[in-house]
């Protein structure tokens, strides 16, 4: 079995090979492979029962493969799940609770179950508090804090023992768009702070703005990994860019005619959509450079990025076309 | 772990209502015992009556739902992710369900020296009670708590039946007083307390464990320590009476009742076979094929279960502790007893092989095959007679066993020829479908010397994980 190396010669943070995980006839989980590196923050995408909880549930140690191996900072998490946990944080999609626990005996219960003791387990359950700004709503009962709260306070219990790797499902899963900032402001700081977040959510926008990579999975398969920008700007080998000038949009159509790399796409405002068959920043610069050396009074130009969704649905459809080519076929 | 529950078992309204109503109880019988002088007998029977019904049901049953309610509340997962083991949180749900139990004990203790004042009773034998309840108790919680990890409610139902069944008696024996003088002056007696605390510990270790098991991770290994405490509990049971004048029959039935549970549970284990399990049994050669009848699953736990059941069948032959019946009896009573645990194996296996839950189908097909066997048993002796041979011809374990009750010196040769071949045939096929697990468990071994501790893949991978895929 290779081993997957980083730069610094140390193990990914995330080691995924060929992992399945069936129930039964369902395939859940259906030879999954990819890798994480460290301070990474990876998106990770799919409709409902696609597969993303199983997998996470997995990297977890909470669940088991059918096949394949899974490995966190190196090591394999069915044969040592013990040094595993002491490495992941897993805020999982729907937050148990306790009755007649307030949020500082909740945080210093698992502060205790972690093995920490006297000083510095108050020290930990108040840097959480602070870090998560939960102090003001120390003792409050947990079953009275409203779902940002509980999510903030999941998000702490998942942090007091300072994991190099947060696995968070669904964290912001019926939050209002207040607490769904607040959330994301605090998993920006994690990652400058270097740990890795692989982190699922049906917010593609909000995943596209955090996330160093996305993975999208369907019908448990992984059907894309790369950036949220190549996503965006897609395959095609073209780039849509919306251009304004003021004064007579005439002299924009003209100009787009006498360039052979850009070709007029429909009207836009007081301008035009254009396409430029290059995907290149440089490129893109150079047109612009040219419009300008040529005297046309720009005053917009930007590129038209697809939106993740639109982007997550098209290739969904590319599969589900290639299947079905595929089947006929056959 | 227990911080965690008796923050949150003392808030509940079950514990409170219980201990206001409990104190309510004793001061009432206190005043109405002091009012009766010298007390009556039905006025004890309510002391005794609201006492065990208070340790024996209110507090064990809430064991029930000591690991299940983690899981209803979806933090079974986050606690399993901390660094308690599934060992810890077993032990902490039950040492906090002790602890409040502790509280009622202490809060009855004043009332037990008020009714010697007051009632005219004897205060040792009370205390005695009172203790002899509070570690019954403790170990009626154990099975609560140990049971709680499992998830069909059939299984935990019908245990609850047995448990209430089993504590109606007792709770019946309590209200009258046990109907026991004690004799505190007696060495024997001082000898079956201290058996009867050491059976207690162990109960208590065993089903906490069987639950721990049950919620760990594959890779704790929690099959190897059950099974050997069970051996050396049992060689200290069978030993003692050897080396005392202690009575041997109980001890052997304690003996033969512990090994029983320990089987069962070793029978219905899913066979995880990992590198990181079999290592440690790898590095000391002269023991390493220990790992064939000590790691987890039911295929290491029918090795097991042969080789405790000829020991122990090997020493009662030998030994002959208590016994005074004919030897081909005392055989058959032996293959009887293998029989009727290994039986149910060979149903499982036969018809259903992929089962996950084996443990609560163990226990169906028991139920099924005791039920049968005595049906057929009274059928067959209403119509032909309990001394019948027609008897041995039916293939269920319980119908030998009213046979032998029936007849116990007459035990023809055929009787125990048939019985054997019924044995024989109970484990050939389990055997058979414990194959390919022995052979995966000789691959991965191999795999360690050769220095690969990795999870081997492809098809071996689909055997050595097949737990709970619920």
């Amino acid at each position: 079995m290779s081993e997957q190396k980083t730069s610094e010669g140390l193990p990914p943070s995330i080691e995924v090979v060929g992992l399945h995980r069936y129930f039964g006839p369902l395939k859940a989980v259906n030879g999954v492979t990819f890798h994480v590196d460290r301070g990474q923050v990876v998106g990770f995408v799919g409709a409902n029962g696609a597969g993303k909880t199983t997998t996470m549930r997995i990297l977890a140690t909470l669940d088991y493969p059918t096949r394949g191996y899974v490995k966190v900072c190196g090591i394999d998490v069915i044969q040592y799940p013990a040094q595993v946990r002491g490495r992941i944080g897993w805020m999982p999609d729907n937050f148990g609770t306790y009755d007649h626990m307030t949020v500082v005996e909740y945080l210093d219960f698992f502060a205790r179950a972690l093995g920490f003791k006297g000083k510095e387990r108050a020290e930990r359950v108040k840097d959480v508090m602070d870090f998560t700004d939960l102090t003001p709503l120390s003792a409050r009962l947990i079953n009275k804090l409203s779902k940002g709260m509980g999510q903030r306070l999941c998000l702490g219990r998942a942090l007091i023992h300072d994991p190099d790797v947060l696995i968070l499902d669904e964290p912001a899963a019926g939050l209002d768009p207040k607490a769904r900032v607040e959330l994301k402001h605090l998993i920006r700081i994690l990652a400058e702070d270097g740990k890795t977040v692989f982190i699922s959510s049906h917010i593609l926008s909000e995943l596209g703005e955090m996330c160093d990579t996305l993975l999208f999975i369907d019908k448990g398969r992984i059907v894309h990994h790369g950036s949220a920008e190549s996503l965006k700007r897609g395959d095609s080998g073209i780039t849509i860019v919306d251009v304004q000038i003021s004064g007579d949009p005439a002299r924009l159509t003209e100009w787009i005619e006498m360039n052979p790399h850009v070709t007029f796409k429909e009207t836009y405002k007081q301008g035009a959509r254009i396409e430029v068959d290059s995907v290149e920043d440089d490129v893109l610069a150079g047109v612009l450079k040219r419009m300008i050396a040529d005297g046309l009074p720009i005053i917009e130009f930007h590129r038209v990025e697809r939106k993740l969704e639109d982007a997550f649905i098209d290739i969904l459809n590319r599969i589900e076309a290639e299947e079905l080519a595929q089947t006929q076929k056959n | 772990m227990l911080v965690k529950e008796l923050r949150q078992g003392m808030r509940t309204h079950l514990f409170s209502v219980s201990f206001i109503l409990l104190q309510g109880v004793m001061v009432l019988t206190v005043l109405l015992g002091t009012a009766a002088e010298h007390g009556s007998d039905s006025l004890h029977g309510v002391f005794w009556f609201f006492v065990s019904t208070t340790m024996l049901i209110v507090m064990p049953i809430r064991g029930f739902s000591a690991l299940a309610n983690e899981v209803r509340l979806n933090t079974m997962d986050l606690i399993m992710l901390t660094r308690l083991s599934a060992w810890r949180i077993a032990l902490g749900k039950w040492a906090a369900l002790l602890v409040q139990t502790l509280l009622f004990f202490t809060a009855i203790l004043p009332y037990v020296v008020m009714r010697y004042f007051f009632g005219g009773v004897n205060l040792l034998e009370e205390i005695f009670l009172i203790f002899s309840l509070f570690v019954l108790s403790a170990v009626l919680t154990a099975v609560t708590v140990g049971m709680s990890a499992f998830r069909g409610i059939l299984i935990r139902g019908a245990v609850a039946v047995v448990l209430m069944i089993t504590t109606f008696s007792l709770i019946t024996g309590a209200s009258n007083g046990w109907g026991v003088d004690l004799d505190f002056t007696d060495p024997d007696f001082w000898w079956g307390t201290l058996a009867m605390l050491i059976t207690s510990v162990y109960a208590i270790y065993f089903f906490l464990d069987m639950g721990a098991s049950r919620i760990a991770p594959a890779a704790e290994n929690h099959s190897t320590r059950k099974r050997l405490i069970a051996w050396a509990f049992v060689i200290v049971a069978l030993l003692i009476p050897v080396f005392s004048s202690a009575d041997s029959e109980p001890m052997f039935v304690m003996a033969f009742v512990v090994m029983a549970v320990v089987w069962v549970d070793a029978l219905t284990e899913q066979p995880v076979i990992l590198p990181s399990i079999l290592a440690p049994f790898l590095r000391f050669k002269p023991v390493s094929f220990s790992r064939f009848f000590l790691t987890p699953g039911w295929h290491t736990g029918l090795l097991y279960f042969l080789l405790s059941w000829v020991i122990l069948g090997v020493f009662l032959m030998v030994h002959k502790p208590f016994y005074r019946g004919t030897d081909s009896e005392l055989l058959m009573a032996c293959i009887n007893l293998g029989t009727a645990i290994i039986f149910p194996l060979l149903f499982i296996q036969t018809f259903l092989p992929r089962t996950t839950n084996l443990f609560g189908m163990y226990v169906l097909v028991q139920c099924i095959i005791i039920v049968t066997g005595f049906f057929l048993s009274s059928v067959i002796g209403e119509i032909a007679g309990y001394g019948n041979d027609v008897f041995f011809y039916i293939p269920l374990p319980f119908v030998y066993f009213v046979h032998l009750m029936e007849n116990p010196d007459d035990v023809p040769a055929l009787a125990v020829f048939l019985t054997a071949v019924m044995l024989a045939g109970s484990l050939f096929l389990p055997l058979l479908r414990a194959l390919p697990l022995f052979r995966s468990m000789s691959q991965v071994s191999n795999q360690i010397r050769h220095g690969d501790a990795s999870v081997p893949e492809g098809q071996i991978m689909n055997k050595i994980i097949s737990r709970d895929e619920s």
